[in-house]
């Protein structure tokens, strides 16, 4: 049965216009895209939402039928398709896309079809899930295959490609490419000298520079940030691996073990600490701590991060797509995802977390280089201890002194009974109470906003207590082993309540050994919720806090008493994380016995009478300042030895089951699935490999994955190049643009693996191409034909990445401080940012700019909050680090504009530059040509010159007859001979720093 | 700098030597993706967002019946297993709280409005509420991020972002896509915001909202560096323009020109936004009706009344954020600080801007990321309470162009719990506000790995009954 065609002969007509007759239409390239743009929502791989049992995804549609009784694609005749008839129809009840379908086909796109099917609607599978071939080429001389392969397309398009750039700008180029800045003016004349481009890339890639420089995209990727996310953004120390990163850049470790260690280096055979170092890779996704929030819930979202940055670095998909349902346009099920999922999804992690620096799973790693220091701290530890023992065994008749006050105060019945509560309860479910041997108790569980602990006690005895004593006791169990669990270690203390036999009994004063000015304790028995007792964050304690009552209480043997500790002011989480309640008998104002000196004296216990003395007696102060100052140094040393870093590591025991998601929602499970890889990809994985990372992180780099090759590659094509051979570095799937050389791609992607995954070796390659090194003057014409410089006629060009705008000014100043790793550091930024969107119970309310080198180091090492990135990086396009980033946008904007001209780094280093060119020549037409030179790293041109001569001249003018702005604008630098000058050249700067020149690489 | 020498000064500017044809490239007024001049009835917004999540029972969601109730637990039937969060999920009873605010009827329309909110009662009759508001996280975080981008996850663009996108700037020398931020002085430890609320997403960072901060430069980097002139600059800059155009003649690369204009569009800039900031040319009627915080830098009071000069200015979408708004605990002595930072503002703004004919082609939006529970967190007593989350109802109130005035939209269940009439999920909202920005939500896409990202993503619905 045939139906009428009314349009059909008219996008014939139209056919042989616009498209040239010659080559036949390639399904991939030209019909796909189509169809998977404008059919696949409703007919592709997703059977969710699957229409009319018709999915055009697939190769089976060439032998089906309509309900109609034509034949969907009936092959050489599109008259007879009903897929052709569908998209011409004028029929609103047939036509497809229906009409109200947000995207509607033009008529070449109809045509494109018609003539597909004419051609004999050859099928082809997604080329990017196919194997990688590698071309044969026909190999010119010495000529790379890379830019035989390029030039052979410009040839079929008679295209013209462009000379060499002169060598100094090539060189430019290539140190901003790989290093991310540009050389420095004896390095070009180096260079210049020898014109040896082999020997200046080696040099390049061998700068420690390189790392660094190749970690940014790398950091971009992998989501890596210096704060947890999230609503409370907390610090989080992972900048180990950050360093991991940068040595295995320079290290050259191979692209496959570089993939094998970060994926799963805790499952190769006896990891090494780098190994496992590597791993944070997946824990660099961000962590909630927001109260309230569900834990499986958010434990959920870091394994579907996993996977989403996983498939996107690696393979380029987007899987995150078929979280909710089935990939619309990839063949990749829900069911495929969540096999992905399982690999990820079974280490020992908490949803809700992000307090501390790291969450579990985590490694304390030693750092290099420190045991000397720690050492001379250890010694002077020793010999002021030793100093203060002898002094306390040396004043004997204090000692008896001291004794007999003790035992005077014994002897008045004035000590401590610490008690050992019989039950523990918070108001709130949740929360739990482990009494420790000590009879301290510790508080975990649940965390809620705000809560009161409730500690129940029979009465051991005929008593009269006068008073409760309140200590709050470090454990490691909290934050940065400090007295709470809080994000800071500090607690608040609303109120402190006693009960006897359920009647309270009022306090009359307190007091404590540790408080802050506007929290002392004697808010803790004021009644008013919102007011109480609090230490400040980071305290070790113990703090102790005496609470003495109005009146004594006299206890019976089994009288009831409960102390009630109430935390309801507005801090939140700000509970005492382990405590100890003690019960004082008689009068404290007479002095106090503590619980230990109580059971020396009762045991005659001389050793820790001495100690007591030792860490009591007023005459031993000085001493034990000097201990206490000795000891807080080597314990700093100590802590500044290691850092902590998240890992990957396997739970014990059985692995965690994983279900699909309905939905990709956490509390909608469906069916059990196990770990597998997509079944569109070859190869499937060995039937007895054990599922686990590992053998996925192995599949990713066997020779015959399709994606991983071509994936990195393109990437690498991108950073130099500006543009990947895919465009859409993100998605190589359906939806992504095809690659404008598919052979090219794929002789780099075999060049890849064949040279044993070595990227230095294929960075020089690339950057000691014709094409690389051609110059990037746009021709008229060239603009016209090919405006994205897709066919490499021309040299690249595009703008320096955010790191590199501001590493290099910092350079050209002198003031780049070039020390590798170590903990983040806070450069300058405008001040008020942190502070105007900052929550109270944070870590990262204030920013406070470090002083000295750590201003200056280069930009990788600036701490990242995620909530408030650096402006200056944001603002030139560098991602956000939420979720994983592999392509940069480039903007140009009034901002950056901004930044450049008045950001006090950008104007400081200006004025740096002017003053070292200055220093270091005389003339000024010299130290114009100078500045220049070491700016542009080419040489002034004779208008150049006469443009900054002008400009020059003007200035000085200026602030000669201006003397105090000459002032204003060197002030930051010491001792100016001559600030007009000085101002003047700074103006000069400003003007070099803000070039076009200066901000593109070209 | 007064309004006589700073038009002097931007009349300068211009003639700076730049070449013309790039600056004149630049400076049309752009038309964004929708590729159209706005079309909607609204051409600017004004979002008045509430971070935190304001208590709708306490100020618009009036229930009179759960006074009957006071201290009863909510029946089972009525939270129909809906999740909670982890700070209320323990409790081993939900106590009704009824609010103790009052509330009467107000204006023509007879709308109920609480007590606590005198000045917005007042031009109630100007007002659509949205009583029927609903959305899905119950968490801050995730919640506020949906409500701003359309995505519990981070990473998409927010909703100025994509009218920015869609409409293109409005203005000459301004940010098209401005962003102010306040601390409510109900509740001192308020929920954090974070960067990405305004952020781009995928779409180019020329979208992305510029912060007006509330000390130092209004806008980051805006000064120049000590003993630096206006006319040192300005030759610099005519140096920078001369050196540029000379790449561009041996080069030819439009990227250049571009550059050439944007730094033209930042010294103009640098003149504009101090004289937008500068609130000397008010007078004192002004601050009468804005209240007198409104003089204070970084106050609610003083953005309300810097969003209508920016509006003024024809910037496309101003965004506030006002913190401060999750009573867990002792909600009745918090809101009212709230309540006081941002009632008499908020009206203020609206009559001001419908006075000066601005409400025409502006549309205002009140409202936080979710609602809080009937029930109460922590102690009831007569005087005091606490409400936990609750995603599944609350009240948005919106003004000016295209809207219907005067109108309550939805209803909830007696426990302003659930939805009974008429739900509006943020994605139908949202889809009828770009509706009324001229913009199909449809149709406004950007495509990002390989799919076409909507802000409503596949969802939303437009709400006729909230249209004019």
């Amino acid at each position: 049965m045939k139906r009428p065609y009314p349009f059909y002969s008219f996008y014939i007509v139209l056919l042989t216009v616009s498209l040239a007759a010659g080559e036949p239409l390639r399904f991939n390239q030209d019909v796909l895209p189509i169809l998977s743009d404008y059919c696949f929502q409703c007919h592709g791989p997703d059977q969710g939402s699957r229409k009319a049992d018709l999915r055009l995804d697939d190769v089976a549609v060439l032998e089906q039928e309509a309900d109609s009784g034509m034949e969907i694609i009936a092959t050489g005749d599109p008259d007879a398709s009903e897929l052709i008839y569908r998209v011409t129809t004028d029929d609103s009840d047939e036509v497809m896309p229906p009409p109200d379908f947000a995207k509607q086909l033009d008529d070449s796109q109809k045509a494109i079809l018609a003539r597909w099917i004419s051609e004999g609607a050859k099928w082809e599978k997604h080329w990017a899930f196919e194997p990688v071939i590698r071309p044969g080429i026909v190999s010119r001389g010495d000529q790379d295959p890379i830019d035989h392969l390029i030039n052979r397309k410009l040839e079929e398009q008679s295209i013209q490609p462009n000379p060499p750039a002169p060598p100094a700008i090539w060189f430019r180029r290539a140190s901003l490419d790989l290093t991310g800045l540009p050389p420095e003016p004896e390095e070009v004349d180096q260079f210049l000298s020898d014109l040896d481009f082999d020997g200046a890339v080696e040099r390049l890639l061998n700068s420690h520079r390189y790392g660094e420089r190749m970690a940014w995209d790398w950091l971009e990727a992998s989501r890596y940030a210096d704060t947890h996310g999230y609503q409370k953004d907390n610090l989080r120390s992972m900048w180990a691996w950050r360093d991991w990163v940068v040595s295995a850049y320079n290290q050259n470790l191979r692209f496959d073990q570089f993939t094998i260690e970060q994926l799963a280096g805790d499952l190769l055979p006896n990891p090494s600490t780098s190994q496992l170092i590597a791993t944070g890779f997946n824990r660099n996704h961000r962590i909630n701590a927001e109260a309230g929030a569900i834990d499986e819930e958010f434990r959920t979202e870091y394994v579907i991060d996993r996977v989403d940055t996983t498939s996107t670095v690696w393979m380029g998909l987007t899987a995150g797509c078929a979280r909710c349902h089935d990939h619309k346009f990839d063949p990749l099920t829900q069911r495929e995802f969540f096999e992905l999922f399982a690999f990820f999804n079974n280490i020992e992690e908490k949803g809700s977390d992000g307090v501390a620096a790291t969450s579990s799973p985590d490694l304390q790693i030693k750092l290099r280089g420190r045991g000397k220091l720690i050492a001379a701290k250890a010694d002077e530890l020793r010999m002021r201890e030793t100093e203060l023992n002898k002094a306390a065994a040396s004043q004997t008749a204090e000692f008896t002194k001291w004794e007999k006050e003790q035992k005077h105060i014994l002897e008045n019945g004035n000590h401590w009974i610490v008690i050992e509560p019989e039950k523990l309860t918070g108001d709130n479910s949740g929360s739990t109470f482990t009494l420790l041997p000590d009879s301290s108790i510790l508080f975990g569980g649940a965390n809620p906003l705000n809560d009161t602990h409730r500690v129940s006690i029979h009465s051991p005895g005929h008593l009269e207590i006068q008073s409760v004593r309140l200590e709050a006791l470090s454990h490691e169990s909290l934050t940065h082993q400090s007295l709470s669990r809080s994000f800071n270690g500090d607690f608040l203390l609303s109120d402190m309540n006693l009960l006897l036999n359920g009647n309270p009994v009022k306090f009359g004063s307190a007091t404590a050994t540790m408080e802050t000015e506007t929290n002392s304790v004697k808010h803790a028995i004021d009644g008013q919720s919102l007011t109480g007792w609090s230490v400040g964050g980071g305290q070790k304690g113990p703090a102790i806090a005496t609470f003495v009552l109005t009146e004594p209480i006299i206890l019976k043997i089994d009288d009831e008493l409960e102390v009630q500790l109430a935390y309801l002011s507005r801090e939140e989480q700000y509970f005492i994380g382990r405590f100890r309640i003690s019960l004082g008998t008689g009068r404290p104002d007479a002095g106090e016995v503590s619980q230990s000196i109580y059971q020396a004296l009762t045991e005659r216990d001389n050793q820790s009478l001495l100690r007591e003395f030792r860490e009591t007696s007023e005459t031993l102060q000085d001493l034990r300042q000097a201990r206490n100052t000795a000891r807080a140094q080597f314990t700093a040393a100590e802590k500044a030895a290691v850092t902590r870093v998240m890992i990957m590591r396997e739970r014990e025991g059985e692995p965690r089951e994983t279900r699909i998601l309905n939905r990709g929602l956490y509390d909608q499970p469906g069916e059990i699935v196990t770990a597998d890889v997509p079944k569109f990809l070859t190869p499937s994985l060995p039937p007895s490999a054990p599922r686990n990372r590992l053998t996925l992180a192995k599949w990713l780099v066997s020779p015959e994955h399709p994606l991983t090759a071509r994936v990195a590659v393109n990437r690498f094509w991108q950073q130099l190049f500006g543009t990947g051979i895919v465009k859409t570095s993100e998605d190589f799937g359906r939806q992504g643009e095809r690659p404008i050389h598919p052979q090219l791609l794929d002789y780099l992607a075999s060049e890849f693996v064949s040279s044993g995954w070595d990227t230095k070796a294929f960075l020089k390659r690339l950057v000691l191409t014709e094409a690389y090194r051609r110059s990037s003057v746009i021709s008229r014409e060239s603009a016209e034909r090919d405006p994205g410089n897709r066919l490499l006629a021309r040299g690249p060009r595009h703008r320096l990445p955010a790191p590199a705008i501001r590493d290099q000014v910092l350079l050209f100043g002198g003031l780049l401080v070039e020390k590798i790793g170590g903990p983040p550091v806070r450069p300058w930024q405008p001040a008020g940012l942190w502070e105007a969107v900052a929550g109270v119970n944070s870590n990262t309310t204030k920013y406070v700019p470090d002083s000295g080198e750590a201003r200056f180091r280069r930009s990788l090492y600036t701490l990242w909050k995620r909530g408030v990135p650096p402006p200056n990086m944001i603002l030139f396009d560098a991602a956000a680090r939420e979720a994983c980033t592999v392509k940069r946008q480039s903007t140009n904007t009034p901002l950056q504009a901004l930044v450049t001209l008045n950001d006090p780094t950008f104007s400081d280093s200006a004025l740096a530059l002017a003053a070292r060119e200055t220093r270091n020549s005389g003339e000024d037409s010299e130290v114009l040509r100078n500045m220049w030179r070491r700016v542009q790293v080419r040489d002034l041109a004779g208008k150049e010159l006469s443009i900054l001569r002008t400009v020059l001249k003007t200035q000085m003018g200026h602030y000669q007859s201006n003397h105090d702005l000459a002032v204003q604008r060197t002030a930051s630098v010491d001792s100016v001979p001559d600030p007009v000058r000085l101002a003047a050249f700074t103006e000069l700067a400003e003007i070099l720093l803000n070039l076009d020149t200066t901000l593109t690489n070209y | 700098m007064n309004q006589h020498t700073r038009r002097q000064f931007l009349g300068q500017g211009s003639r700076l030597g730049i070449g013309a044809m790039a600056l004149e490239s630049l400076l049309r007024r752009e038309t964004g993706a929708a590729g159209t001049p706005p079309s909607g009835k609204a051409r600017r917004v004004i979002y008045l967002c509430q971070s935190g999540a304001p208590s709708q029972i306490d100020l618009f969601d009036y229930k009179p019946s759960l006074e009957k109730r006071y201290n009863q637990d909510l029946p089972d039937s009525v939270r129909d297993g809906q999740r909670l969060t982890t700070m209320s999920s323990g409790q081993e009873r939900f106590p009704i709280a009824p609010g103790i605010f009052k509330f009467k009827r107000h204006g023509q329309s007879g709308q109920t409005v609480s007590e606590l909110l005198p000045h917005i009662a007042s031009i109630s009759d100007q007002v659509c509420y949205i009583k029927s508001m609903h959305t899905e996280a119950i968490n801050h975080d995730p919640a506020i991020t949906f409500l701003q981008t359309g995505a519990e996850q981070a990473g998409r663009p927010s909703f100025g972002s994509w009218v920015s996108y869609g409409l293109g700037s409005g203005n000459d020398d301004l940010p098209s896509f401005v962003v102010l931020l306040s601390r409510g002085s109900g509740r001192p430890n308020c929920q954090p915001l974070y960067d990405r609320l305004w952020g781009s997403g995928f779409l180019p960072s020329k979208h992305q909202g510029v912060k007006f901060l509330s000390s130092g430069d209004p806008v980051l980097y805006l000064k120049n560096p000590p003993g630096v002139s206006d006319k040192t600059r300005e030759r610099n800059l005519e140096a920078i323009a001369n050196l540029n155009h000379l790449h561009h003649e041996s080069y030819g690369d439009a990227e250049t020109l571009t550059r050439i204009a944007q730094y033209e569009l930042a010294h103009r800039m640098q003149a504009s936004v101090p004289g937008v900031a500068d609130l000397s040319d008010e007078p004192e009627s002004t601050f009468k009706r804005y209240g007198p915080r409104a003089r204070i830098r970084g106050t609610y009071a003083y953005n309300c009344l810097l969003a209508r000069r920016l509006i003024e200015r024809d910037v496309r979408f101003v965004q506030l954020f006002h913190m401060g708004w999750d009573q867990h605990n002792a909600l009745p002595k918090q809101i009212r600080g709230q309540c006081a930072d941002t009632d008499q503002p908020s009206a203020a703004l609206v009559k001001d801007l419908s006075e000066r004919g601005l409400l025409d082609d502006t549309l205002v939006i009140w409202g936080g990321e979710f609602g809080r529970t009937v029930y109460s967190q922590g102690a009831l007593t007569e005087d005091n309470y606490g409400r936990d989350h609750h995603p599944r109802c609350f009240t948005i109130w919106m003004a000016g162009a295209g809207v219907k005035a005067g109108h309550c939209h939805g209803v909830t269940d007696d426990f302003s719990y659930n939805v009974v009439k008429d739900p509006v999920h943020i994605h139908d909202l949202n889809a009828t506000i770009l509706h009324l920005l001229g913009m199909e939500h449809e149709k406004l896409t950007f495509r990002y790995q390989g799919r076409d990202f909507r802000l409503t993503d596949v969802h939303g619905k437009i709400v006729k009954g909230l249209l004019a």
